[in-house]
């Protein structure tokens, strides 16, 4: 019984991983195609998102599962809770990056403001964020999950500092309004997918210690 | 052993309880037969004698009878078979006894005797008969257990026997047991210790040729050691990642220099799925390619490191069982290469440039297109330009020459003089550029190339000079710093951006990316300083803020 619920919660912990995989590799795609001007590559990382929403639905049937017929405690109960809560915040990474792809279609770099200092600076904080976070799930590494959210507070400072040059450039009427909001949006994106990987993070933690 | 000990005890001390038994009983109960036998043929005799001499039978009979007891009886029978007199019952409702065996064995001989069983009583009687005188016979009987209601009688007896030596053949044999195992076992405790000991002389042979296993097992465990640990020292120690995956993408085997060029966090990764180590997607297509049996090779992206990954599956028998990773840290070669690429450019770019104009020019000339008061002008823009020319060609092929040169530090060179001599040869194209150009510091002497240390503060300070502004200051200060002679060319010029900094000692790099050639300079100059002090097996280093100025520094 013991073992086949152990060998039930290695499958959850390889597919949680294989998630993870899922959105690191959306962010990429989404931030590639960004920066690329590539359709192609934002068509795809659109397409993705549904990998990664069914990927959640396989997983969450898996948690149900587990918690229905084998009823777990302590340890196990933290597990698969945390799991059902990750999944959550990894779907929602998921969405935002394919909302960043999207955002790529009617977007020219031409015309967008701050795009090859701060945006980029962001999007590279924030995949290294979500690859540390699930990281730090893989690894059970409490240290750099807490770096993870240490990490946020990075982000929110980089949001706040494209928010201001943005209205700056608005008053001053420079560049087009379309772009400036667009570009704004995807701050704003950025620093959500920041605000999820530090939620992973959090279960991270609260799986191993127990404590929020 | 136990066991076998403990039945085969029991067995022995069972069959022998019941074998005596039966025995002592079977020679007793012959005994008593033949001495009951005995006693009442004398009674008998006794009896008749009695009645023989008696005239009042009646009161014999009588007084005979008070002291038999119950298992005795007395009869007198009739010649022709009635009873006449019986001690136990009534003679008158007894049947006749002129067939009875002992009754016909005594009238015709005299003395008969008869045994006769009951196995519905359990009992044996005994007769004897005797002829008295006047022809009728007394016959004394006698009631005796038969043999089974004996063994009978005593079989509960037997049986309490047997449970006790059950008992005590359990203990018995475990106590046995144990006094044979102890110093076998004890042996066995020892085996690795001193071998061949043994307890009893016949397991010798048993423990020789166990110590001789066990010596072996020990020295193949010993090989199969040494021969992990050179693998993993191996494994450990290259700087390459190895990793090695089961069919099912499980991680067998690797190293840590896998972790860190897959930038994933130190763990144990054992047993773990691949995709805990890296989340690559190229990399999992490739993999996922090997395990249908195609090996490839893809370059990943890892941080700021560019990964080569040589993925190939790996076959046993033609079987495939898992999947075998390679990566090397391609980025130097990486970069080196794109350095390159940009070098051919740049020195195709540089060539043509000059030749192009000069060119132009000569086939304007050519052509007689030019007037005749323009041919000076065309002809001192030709000659600049091959100049440049040469002095391009002239510096790269120095460069080519730093490069390929064993380092031969014959002279001995004053650095201060040397400095303050070229600050002095510096001092008009200094004044073009309206630079102050100061010299100063201490004097040290140190090995090098005359010409080469030379052309080292040269192009620094021409570097300092023409990448300034009006006005601005060049200090040239030769120290010694913690036993190292060392070499500070200061500006106040436009400086280098950060971005920059990096790239300016590479050949052909100039931050004015426009290329204008207002400066003068062919884009080598850093390049041959850089090289130059490796020559002289130094260092160099540069600060440098875009608008405040730069700080050069040369450690020889």
């Amino acid at each position: 019984m013991r073992n086949r619920f152990d060998r039930e919660l290695t499958t959850l912990n390889t597919e949680l991983i294989e998630m993870g995989a899922l959105i690191e590799n959306a962010i990429d795609r989404a931030v590639g195609a960004l920066f690329k001007q590539d359709e192609a590559l934002a068509e795809r990382a659109i397409e993705f998102d549904s990998e990664v929403d069914r990927k959640e639905r396989d997983i969450e049937a898996r948690c149900l599962n587990l918690l229905l017929q084998q009823q777990p405690v302590a340890r196990d109960l933290r597990t698969v809770s945390s799991a059902l809560k990750m999944i959550t915040d990894m779907e929602r990474i998921g969405d935002q990056a394919a909302d960043i792809a999207e955002i790529t279609h009617r977007l020219k770099l031409t015309d967008a403001p701050l795009y090859d200092t701060h945006i980029k600076d962001m999007s590279k904080s924030t995949i290294r964020m979500v690859k540390e976070a699930v990281d730090a799930f893989v690894a059970r590494d409490l240290n750099l999950a807490q770096k993870v959210i240490a990490e946020d507070d990075e982000i929110d400072g980089m949001f706040v500092h494209v928010r201001d040059e943005l209205i700056n450039m608005l008053k001053r009427e420079e560049g087009s309004p379309e772009a400036v909001i667009d570009v704004l949006m995807i701050a704003k994106y950025f620093e959500r997918i920041g605000d999820h990987a530090t939620n992973i993070a959090e279960w991270v933690v609260f799986s191993i210690t127990g404590k929020h | 052993m136990k066991k076998k000990l403990y039945r085969s005890m029991c067995a022995v001390a069972c069959g022998t309880i019941f074998l005596t038994a039966l025995v002592s009983l079977l020679v007793c109960y012959g005994l008593i037969e033949t001495q009951i036998k005995e006693t009442i043929r004398n009674e008998c005799y006794l009896v008749a004698a009695g009645l023989n001499d008696t005239a009042d039978e009646e009161a014999y009979f009588e007084e005979l009878a008070k002291p038999l007891p119950e298992t005795g009886r007395l009869s007198v029978i009739a010649p022709d078979g009635t009873v006449m007199y019986d001690s136990v019952a009534d003679e008158a409702a007894m049947e006749n006894h002129a067939d009875r065996e002992e009754f016909k064995e005594a009238l015709s001989t005299g003395e008969g005797e008869a045994q006769r069983r009951s196995f519905t009583l359990g009992q044996s009687t005994y007769y004897c008969a005797v002829r008295l005188n006047n022809g009728s016979v007394v016959r004394v009987a006698y009631y005796a257990e038969s043999f089974f209601s004996m063994f009978f009688s005593i079989l509960p007896a037997i049986l309490l026997l047997i449970l006790v030596v059950i008992a005590v053949s359990l203990l018995l044999s475990h106590r046995v047991t144990e006094e044979i195992v102890k110093p076998v076992t004890k042996a066995a405790d020892r085996l690795d210790l001193n071998g061949t000991d043994s307890p009893y002389e016949e397991l010798t042979p048993f423990f020789q040729k166990i110590h001789a296993q066990h010596e072996e097992i020990r020295a193949h465990m010993e090989t199969i050691r040494e021969d992990q640990k050179t693998l993993r020292l191996i494994m450990e120690n290259m700087s390459e990642g190895l990793i090695l995956l089961a069919a099912d993408q499980r991680i067998l085997m690797h190293n840590h220099s896998a972790e860190e060029l897959l930038d994933a966090p130190a763990c144990d990764y054992s047993g773990q799925p691949f995709v805990a180590l890296a989340r690559n997607a190229v990399l999992h297509d490739a993999v996922n390619s090997a395990l249908n049996g195609k090996s490839s090779a893809v370059n990943i992206d890892s941080r700021d490191r560019i990964v080569r990954c040589y993925i190939s599956p790996v076959t046993d028998h033609g079987a495939l069982n898992g999947v075998l990773l390679f990566l090397l840290d391609e980025t130097a070669q990486y970069r080196a290469e794109q350095i390159r690429a940009e070098f051919s450019a740049n020195v195709s770019h540089e060539l043509k440039t000059p030749l192009t104009s000069i060119s132009g020019f000569a086939e304007l000339l050519k052509n007689g297109m030019v007037d005749a008061a323009q041919v000076p002008e065309f002809a001192q823009t030709i000659y600049d330009e091959a100049q440049r020319l040469l002095v391009l060609i002239g510096d790269i092929m120095r460069l080519s020459r730093i490069e390929e040169q064993e380092g031969k530090l014959a002279d001995r060179v004053n650095l201060l003089t040397m400095a303050k001599g070229v600050c002095a040869s510096m001092k008009q194209e200094a004044e073009e550029h309206q630079v102050t150009l100061s010299c100063g510091g201490t004097d040290q002497i140190v090995n090098g190339d005359f010409g080469m240390l030379r052309e080292l503060i040269q192009n620094l300070c021409q570097n300092a000079v023409r990448y300034n502004r009006a006005g601005g200051k060049v200090a040239v200060t030769v120290a010694n710093t913690d036993g190292r002679v060392s070499l500070t060319v200061a500006d106040t010029g436009i400086g280098i951006a950060k971005e920059d900094q990096g790239r300016v000692f590479e050949r052909f790099y100039r931050v004015d990316k426009s290329r204008s050639k207002d400066t003068g300079g062919t884009g080598l100059g850093l390049s041959i300083v850089k090289h130059i002090v490796e020559y002289h097996g130094g260092e160099i280093s540069l600060e440098s803020e875009p608008g405040k100025g730069t700080v050069i520094t040369v450690l020889l």
